[in-house]
């Protein structure tokens, strides 16, 4: 505020850029009676110079004449200014006119007489562009304009100046005689002293009281992420994020400190430039954000109140700059490829499986590969033919007489003989079974490109940065995509001192296909089948299973498309009040829409047996809109030691959602896809229907922040939030928050400390709230039913229904579930902030949970909502910056996280028992896998057949080759009683360090990112052996390997009995999540092209992974996920 | 405390002490108080019931239920599967329903084949009976003051249905007869007896309030209740080592109420067996699939049954889905391809007992049961299968197709097992593919020729006005009860009090129908069964049962009573009836209550659930406590004993036994 009432004193700087390449010093004029500030046009034309001055001082609408040939413009303006009090200075070729008079008056008390002009660099040499300059103990301050320099006078040779510019240490300079000053600032990506934003306000980083971590866009900019989730990753402690799914669009799931509720949704609310989003944030583009800072303890979220519980993202996205115009183009192109490989049976296991299959069922005799029987198995495999899949077979046999199945013989090895007890068998080698290549038809290497350009501009009035992004995104699954473009335009006016108006704006329109997951359905295929016969036809079930259809057409057939617009926007004004009070208002509006559009032509295949004979499409649309009304007051004071800061809110959001959905068959021709779905031959849809909720929120809130002597800090907040989710009388409630932290280095015992440079101490408590379940729950809701009296339709309304949704159960005391968090936190700065870093210990209380609550069904319900049971998260957060070398060419810094986070239920409704019914277990994280526990593979020795017995004696039948499972209690029965929990997928820590070297303008850094102690469920672990599904290559039980993993495969059973036990896996992963080289291009070669910043750079992007206990899949999220290779620039002028 | 009070309601303190607030929000909201008020616009609360269009929204909720057996994979699990008449197939997904395998079925996941959702689907509409049962007397019925006592019948019938489902699956069952307003935690099973008088005392209520007729066809009426009666009071006498409750009185309970709906002259048996549920009927012409009955036929025989309609949004969730689950591979032999006929799921196959059990030549019932002639309905399929040089019978024959579209492409053939045929011998004598009942294989063993694939197709839910040839959503009817089963439940009754000649008389009514009519058309495999060309003569005398059946042996099957130990005239009269019951009723979803009605279900399941010509029983892990479904676990861990959830032990002792 301050920055801009100075510079309005100052006035308009006028920039031109100019060719540097020819210097010319003379000029030749002939002027009468022109202004001056013609004059300076005339000699900025014929020369390199450029004149700076103020408007307000310099009158350039004084006349002059001039007359000179070929001189020095020295010489010239010596001439015209004699007399008329103004004075220039020339530093190499700009020109600084100052008015004496002028000057000489204002200066008098202060002797301020100095002028002098400068210039601001990186480094590595590159300008630094909107650095501030303030005289120390003054109003009086500038920037830097666009290319690094800065004018300034009204200075004494004794004033301080002093740089300050965001992510780097700020630099104090002496004025001293010189005038031209060459200042090199230093970068600190953790400084204490930055500006960061908390809730309904901004605060130097070193007066925080609470704990939040801050991802600058320096960070979200170096991993080239698609979604702002992402960039997170690794990057901010106590904040974990795990990829569950790979396909483009799709988001991570994120947890702040852990899930502490049940069914009231764990997801942190995310607040993007003052406005609470409602529905997600896919679509805003990573490269318009400035900065995000989580907000993780109570202490700092309780001021969201009831939305807060979860913690809090604030996204500030890029605002212009005063003084500054630049024109900037981002862009990258990725190759992404499949990240891991999974192991799955060729041809020849399969058929293999297969035999032992059909073996343990008795249909297959010899244990050895049997033509005849192979003939009769593979050709009419399930009595449906094909040769094809009978010729691959075909192959790893060796003939006398293919077409009456005579096959080559040869005598049997020794071990053989007595194995199998024949003398020769057929000659057979599996690896000769031919076979296609089904994931070729699924995975690909894909391409994805992104594009950003902005542009920024600023002058005392007016500042705007419009930007456009669009990126296009490839699966590696082929046939899934992602498209995205971002528009945004952030403005603000200052209409006068007082008051400031300011608009942002998003709109977004993203296109998601995600058609048919061929990887699943590639995968599925059988591996020694071929998708055509010898003379191209198709074949219809390759392998002969009547149980997979061919899906190789599916891409042709499949569409399922997400369109999804979407505009956030803010508009807010700023009024200052006497007395240190001011007042904003914002009003923000967050509209989504999204349809969605599936379309299945004849041909498609339903499930994997059969093929749709009737085409069918859905058209699919809901909208989402949200508004929030803030109207705040501010009050600042300082009194010689003591600072007040209040702040006052109220607030209404309203939110509704609502839409529509037709779906219908018989669809005419293709090329329609779900856009006429009225011309159905059924003349009917099969499907329509639509739906609206609403819900409203209403808040007030108070804080008050204190400090005295800049050294005791202390926040007080309390938010009051009413819902109309909830029941009647229980709408309301209140969140308090407290804060205290001191800033010990501030103290005279530690003030000039030579290790430590910085240390607080920060002790926080909050409380806050969750009230996300849907609208309408307290009441109880009626379920349509369906049903017919004859040919009439007789739908009715109940509680409970057939169908898939079912009325609910009124519940009239419905409330809020709290949370109360404590969290201690300790900043400290070592070795002249070498390191730098937070530790933080918290403990969080959720109570009255709200929770689905299952009930006996016998009351005509299975589940209730309900305020039951609490939570308990305590852990552990480190933040660590360190600058290991530092030399004027060369640095390496390393960044680290840590988080270690223990989640438990505590209570239950019925206080300390274990819910068995819901697997919720005390002092265990919420999800836990509770299942038998695997134990090998029961075999056929003597001390396992007297096991057995004993097992059938009480009526667990188990045979040799069957999964053996742990009788937990010993009592030779299996039964619920012997299933324990067995993990989650809760991980113990995770953890990310980013390590950066700079030489000059050549950096390098890596990232890499761990999450140890998850467990996983993965279905690639649970093959059925069914020798009829494709599966991964497992080591299976036979009579003759009896030392197996998994059990005998079996065609009379769906899978075997308890393979759900040998699906969970430790999941524990360390990811290199990045490895970039970047490349910035001196400043000196881009000023000949006038270009202000150009970099280039190569990137992998989760090159490796490793996992000792899983692998085929990622272990990040049980999917197939990808790698990238990425190559970008970024140039801006 | 005042300020706690305004801590937590700061409207108050905001309103009454802050100049703020009124300058910035009460002049900008007016109506803030509303604000935060929750209409409900797009759906009903429970408070709409307490209105006569509540209760009748209600009323018609509560016949969803109906539908429940019909539904999903639960229809057959339930009923028909692991029990004498069918064992399982080669398409399988509940295959422990079959084999009572302990490691999933005793622990009843849910998302099963059924135990738990049958429990929890049912009591949901007990409640919603309950709840209308409450409101009714509380709601003024201003439009139709006469709905009041017919709705309250409705919904007493529907939910001694409801517990007539519950206790003949589990046994005792938590007797429920109050709506829920919220949850009520502690429950115990009433006993057997207690559970029989509930539904006896709803169907007693029904009979003297509902109508003799609706307009709303599929609504209960006093037939139905009449039919219920009979069946519970025949239930309630069966009981031997079971403790039901049963009354001297029950038998004559029964033929009372069985009479009631006979004489009613409400209902009528079909001329033709194969009308009740249609045969579906290929036309050449067309090369399509009809029902002998045409589409939306209502039988005359029909006393209740649960509605479904060829309307998409009629249908609800799943439609009727029985037509799946009984079909054979019959789209992928040559000649063949999937059509309106049905989708082949596989599910189930019959047993020898199933096959025998018919006096196949001159009981017309089984040829209009199972499908057993296939005509090609694929025309590129039938050009395709042509004679090669080995089997061509002729020579100029070779690479011509062996038939055409619309000509027999496979039949099954009930042949004897010593006649049995080789695949070669077959190959070159018949134009169609035949698939024998025994056959020989290369060795010169006799093998089934059957498979669990292919065998004998039971057709009595097969449905060709499905939306499409993969459409699951069945549109038929389904049938809950008939004239035909109260024949045979009043036939059951005199039996059982010993007057054979009073039961013959009822049986023989259906024996009749049964018969082959003079000048009837016989089916193909007829001629397997010993008959003779051109002979049209009728069946009924070669089918007609005297009380010999009953009082001397080696009448009807005399193995398959040897093989059920079926000695006495009364435990012969026992099992022939449920022989009887398979000839009439099988494929209608009732055999599990039938069997465990008669006790019977160890002894027939044991002697009778085998593939053909197996020798091991497919339910392998059959014991006696099977007899009853266990309580689904997800109910036992979520009740409460004295505030608190069951221990281990009392979960136990809550469980059927043996589970």
């Amino acid at each position: 505020m301050k920055l801009s009432l100075l510079l309005l004193i100052w006035g308009i700087f006028i920039l031109t850029l100019f060719d540097v390449s020819a210097q010319k010093h003379n000029v030749t004029l002939n002027l009468k009676n022109t202004s001056i500030k013609e004059l300076f046009n005339e000699i900025e034309k014929q020369t390199d110079y450029l004149f700076f001055f103020s408007k307000e001082k310099v009158n350039t609408e004084m006349l002059t004449s001039v007359s000179a040939t070929n001189k020095p413009v020295q010489e010239v303006l010596n001439e015209v200014f004699k007399g008329t009090g103004m004075r220039f200075t020339m530093i190499e070729n700009h020109i600084v006119v100052t008015n004496e008079t002028a000057t000489a008056a204002s200066d008098e008390t202060n002797n301020r007489k100095r002028k002098l002009t400068g210039i601001v660099t990186d480094p590595t040499g590159n300008p630094l562009i909107g650095v501030n300059i303030r005289i120390k103990g003054s109003a009086i301050g500038t920037i830097t304009d666009n290319t690094g320099h800065f004018t300034m006078d009204g200075m004494s040779e004794k004033s301080i100046l002093q740089f300050s510019y965001v992510g780097f240490s700020t630099v104090e300079k002496t004025v001293g005689k010189m005038p031209f000053l060459e200042i090199t600032m230093q970068e600190r990506s953790k400084t204490l002293d930055e500006i960061v934003v908390v809730g309904y306000g901004a605060v130097n980083k070193s007066d925080v009281t609470g704990a939040l971590a801050s991802v600058t866009s320096k960070q979200i900019e170096a991993i080239p992420v698609k979604d702002i989730t992402s960039a997170l990753q690794g990057a901010a402690a106590g904040v974990d994020i795990g990829n569950t799914a790979a396909e483009p669009g799709s988001l991570p799931q994120i947890r702040i400190r852990g899930n502490r509720s049940i069914t009231a949704g764990n997801e942190p609310l995310y607040v993007l430039d003052g406005i609470p989003l409602n529905s997600g944030i896919a679509e805003i583009s990573p490269g318009d954000i400035e900065s995000m800072e989580v907000l993780k303890d109570a202490s700092a979220t309780a001021i969201y109140g009831s939305r807060g519980a979860n913690g809090v993202i604030l996204i500030t996205s890029k605002k212009g700059i005063k003084g500054v115009s630049t024109v900037s183009y981002d862009s990258y192109l990725s190759l992404d490829s499949r990240l891991v490989q999974p192991d799955m049976m060729t041809g020849g296991e399969f058929a293999e499986m297969v035999r032992e299959a059909n073996r343990a069922a008795g249909r297959y005799s010899t244990p050895y590969p049997d033509p005849q029987q192979d003939y009769y198995g593979f050709s009419t495999f399930y009595s449906t033919k094909d040769p094809s899949g009978w010729a691959q077979i075909a192959q790893a046999y060796e003939w006398v007489d293919k077409a009456n199945l005579i096959p080559k013989m040869r005598a049997t090895t020794p071990t053989e003989k007595a194995m199998w007890g024949v003398s020769e068998v057929p000659v057979y080698n599996a690896s000769n079974v031919g076979g296609y290549d089904w994931l070729s038809r699924a995975l690909r290497t894909a391409v994805t490109q992104n594009h950003q350009f902005s542009t920024t501009f600023g002058n005392d009035k007016v500042r705007a940065l419009f930007s456009a992004a669009y990126l296009d995104q490839q699966g590696i699954v082929k046939t899934q995509g992602y498209e995205r473009l971002t528009l945004r335009l952030n403005t603000s006016f200052q209409v006068n001192d007082n008051v400031k108006f300011g608009v942002q704006n998003m709109a977004s329109l993203a296109l998601k296909e995600t058609n048919v997951d061929m990887f699943a359905k590639m995968n599925r295929q059988i591996p020694y089948a071929v998708p055509y016969d010898e003379n191209g036809n198709f074949i219809e079930y390759p392998g002969g299973s009547g149980r997979i259809y061919n899906a190789i057409n599916d891409p042709k057939y499949i569409f399922n498309e997400d369109r999804t617009s979407r505009y956030v926007g803010t508009i807010f004004g700023e009024v200052k009040l006497p007395l240190g009070w001011s007042f904003r208002s914002n009003i923000g509006l967050d509209f989504k829409l999204l349809r969605n559009g599936q379309f299945n032509d004849i041909g498609a295949t339903n499930s994997q047996a059969s093929v749709i004979t009737q085409s069918n499409a859905r058209y699919y649309e809901n909208q989402d809109v949200a508004f929030t009304w803030d109207n705040l007051l501010y009050y600042d004071k300082k009194i010689k030691n003591h600072s007040i800061g209040l702040t006052l809110l109220e607030s209404m959001e309203g939110a509704w959602t609502e839409g529509s959905e037709i779906r219908a068959s018989g669809l005419p021709y293709s090329s329609q896809r779900w856009f006429n779905i009225g011309s159905t031959d059924k003349n009917a849809a099969d499907y329509f229907g639509s739906w609206y909720s609403h819900q409203a929120r209403q808040s007030y809130m108070g804080r008050l922040n204190y400090s005295y002597k800049n050294r005791y800090l202390l926040t007080v907040s309390n938010r009051w939030d009413g819902s109309s989710v909830l029941a009647e009388g229980h709408k309301w409630a209140a969140f308090p928050s407290m804060a205290l932290a001191w800033k010990m280095h501030e103290e005279d015992f530690l003030k000039n400390n030579k290790v430590l440079n910085s240390l607080k101490l920060r002790l926080g408590y909050g409380q806050t709230g969750n009230s996300a379940i849907n609208p309408y729950q307290t009441g109880g809701t009626l379920v349509r039913t369906v049903y017919v009296f004859g040919e009439s339709a007789a739908s009715g309304y109940g509680f409970g229904s057939l169908g898939s949704t079912q009325g609910s159960m009124a519940n009239k005391k419905l409330s809020w579930e709290k949370t109360s968090q404590y969290n201690f936190g300790v900043d400290f700065g070592l070795w002249g902030n070498r390191i730098n870093g937070s530790v933080e210990l918290y403990l969080s209380k959720t109570t009255d949970l709200l929770l689905n609550q299952i009930i006996p069904s016998t009351n005509g319900f299975t589940s209730w909502i309900n305020n039951i049971g609490a939570t308990q998260n305590k852990g552990i957060e480190v933040s660590l910056h360190t600058v290991n070398l530092d030399n004027k060419t060369f640095s390496w810094t390393t960044d680290l996280t840590f988080t270690k986070n223990k989640e438990e239920i505590t209570a239950l409704s019925n206080g300390k028992q274990d819910d068995v019914a819901n697997l919720w277990f005390i002092g265990k994280p919420i999800g836990v896998f509770y299942d038998y526990q695997y134990n090998g593979i029961w075999c056929t020795s003597e001390a396992d057949k007297a096991e057995m017995a004993k097992f059938a004696a009480k009526g667990s039948v188990f045979t040799p080759g069957s999964i053996r499972i742990k009788d937990q209690n010993h009592d030779y029965k299996i039964d619920a009683g012997d299933k324990v929990i067995l993990g989650s997928g809760v991980p113990k820590w995770s953890a990310g360090m980013t390590n950066t070297f700079s030489y000059k303008g050549i950096e390098l850094s890596c990232m890499l990112f761990a999450r140890i102690g998850q467990m996983l469920n993965s279905n690639y672990y649970k093959p059925t052996l069914s020798g009829v599904f494709q599966s991964r290559n497992v080591d299976y039980w036979t009579p003759y390997n009896q030392d197996a993993e998994y059990p005998r495969p079996n065609v009379l059973q769906e899978s075997p009995n308890y393979i759900s036990s040998m699906g969970y896996r430790k999941g524990a992963f360390l990811k290199v999540r990045n490895i970039g080289l970047n490349y910035a291009f001196p400043k000196k070669w881009l000023q000949k092209v006038r270009v202000k910043k150009l970099s280039i750079y190569v990137k992998m992007v989760n090159p490796f992974v490793f996992s000792d206990h899983f692998e085929g899949l990622d272990p990040e999220g049980d999917v197939m996920s990808y790698k990238s290779v990425v190559c970008g620039i970024k140039l801006s002028i | 405390m005042w300020y706690k009070a305004i801590y937590l309601n700061p409207g108050i303190m905001l309103k009454r002490i802050s100049i703020l607030y009124f300058l910035l929000t009460a002049l900008l909201f007016p109506s803030c108080n509303d604000y935060l008020m929750e209409d409900q616009v797009s759906t009903l609360t429970a408070d709409y019931v307490k209105s006569e269009q509540g209760i009748e929204d209600l009323t018609r909720a509560c016949y969803e239920g109906v539908r429940f057996i019909f539904s999903y994979e639960w229809s057959y699990c339930l009923t028909s599967f692991g029990l004498d008449e069918y064992t399982y197939g080669s398409q399988t997904t509940w295959l422990y329903y079959n084999t009572y395998d302990p490691a999933n079925y005793n622990s009843s996941p849910s998302g099963s084949g059924g135990i738990t959702e049958l429990w929890n689907v049912t009591y949901a509409m007990i409640n919603n009976c309950n709840a209308a049962i409450d409101a009714i007397p509380q709601v003024q019925f201003g439009k139709n003051p006469a709905n009041a006592a017919i709705r309250m019948g409705e919904l007493r019938f529907l939910r001694a249905f409801y517990y007539f489902n519950l206790v003949q699956q589990y046994g005792n069952v938590p007797l429920v007869l109050k709506s829920s307003t919220e949850p009520q935690w502690e429950y115990t099973r009433a006993s057997v007896p207690e559970v029989y008088k509930t539904i006896i005392s709803d169907l007693r209520y029904a009979a003297n309030n509902l109508p003799e007729t609706t307009t709303d066809y599929g609504r209960a009426i006093q037939g139905a209740a009449f039919h219920y009666l009979a069946k519970v009071y025949l239930t309630r006498a069966c009981a031997v080592q079971e403790e039901r409750g049963t009354k001297p009185t029950d038998l004559d309970s029964c033929i009372y109420f069985a009479d009631r709906v006979i004489k009613s002259n409400r209902y009528a048996l079909e001329e033709d067996f194969g009308q009740i549920h249609g045969v579906p009927v290929y036309t050449q012409s067309s090369n399509s699939y009809a029902l002998s009955t045409g589409k939306n036929y209502r039988s005359k025989e029909v006393i209740f049954s649960a509605q479904f309609d060829d309307a998409k949004a009629n249908m609800g969730r799943y439609g009727n889905t029985t037509h799946l689950y009984w079909l054979i591979q019959y789209d992928t032999q040559a000649g063949m391809a999937r059509d309106m006929f049905g989708r082949p799921y596989r599910r189930m196959t019959v047993t020898d007992y199933t096959l025998d059990v018919f006096d196949r030549e001159n009981d017309s019932r089984f040829s209009k049961t199972f499908k057993m002639m296939f005509n090609s309905n694929s025309k590129a399929s039938a050009d395709n299968n042509t004679w090669t040089s080995t089997n061509a019978p002729t020579p100029d024959l070779f690479g011509k197709p062996r038939f055409a579209l619309g000509d027999t492409a496979f039949v099954l053939v009930m042949n004897d097992s010593l006649q049995a045929l080789t695949d070669n011998k077959m190959d070159k004598k018949f134009r169609y593919k035949v698939w024998p009942r025994y056959k020989k294989d290369i060795s010169g063993k006799v093998v089934s020729g059957f498979t669990r694939d292919v065998s004998p197709c039971m057709i009595k839910q097969e449905d060709p006005y499905r939306a499409s040839i993969n459409e699951t959503m069945g549109t038929k009817d389904g049938i809950l009860a008939r004239l035909g089963e109260t024949y045979l439940i009043i036939a059951e009754a005199y039996g059982r009090k010993g007057d054979f000649q009073s039961a013959c008389d009822y049986i023989n009514m259906l024996r009749k129908r049964a018969s082959f009519k003079e000048g009837e058309f016989k089916p193909l495999h007829w001629y397997f069964e010993n008959g003779l060309k051109a002979d049209e003569s009728g069946t009924y005398d070669k089918i007609k049962v005297t009380p010999e059946y009953f009082t001397t042996s080696n009448y009807d099957r005399q193995e398959m009573f040897d093989k059920v130990n079926a000695q006495t005239p009364q435990e012969r009269f026992i099992h022939f009836m449920l022989n009887e019951r398979t000839r009439e009723m099988t494929g209608e979803l009732n055999r599990w209550t039938d069997l465990q009605r008669t006790e019977t279900f160890y002894v027939r399941t044991r002697a009778f659930n085998r593939f053909p010509n197996a020798k091991e029983s497919d339910a392998t892990n059959l014991q006696p406590y099977h007899c009853l479904r266990p309580i689904p676990q997800s109910w036992l861990d979520a009740i409460h004993t004295n505030g608190r959830p069951l221990t281990v032990d009392e979960k136990k002792a809550m469980q059927n036994t043996g589970f």
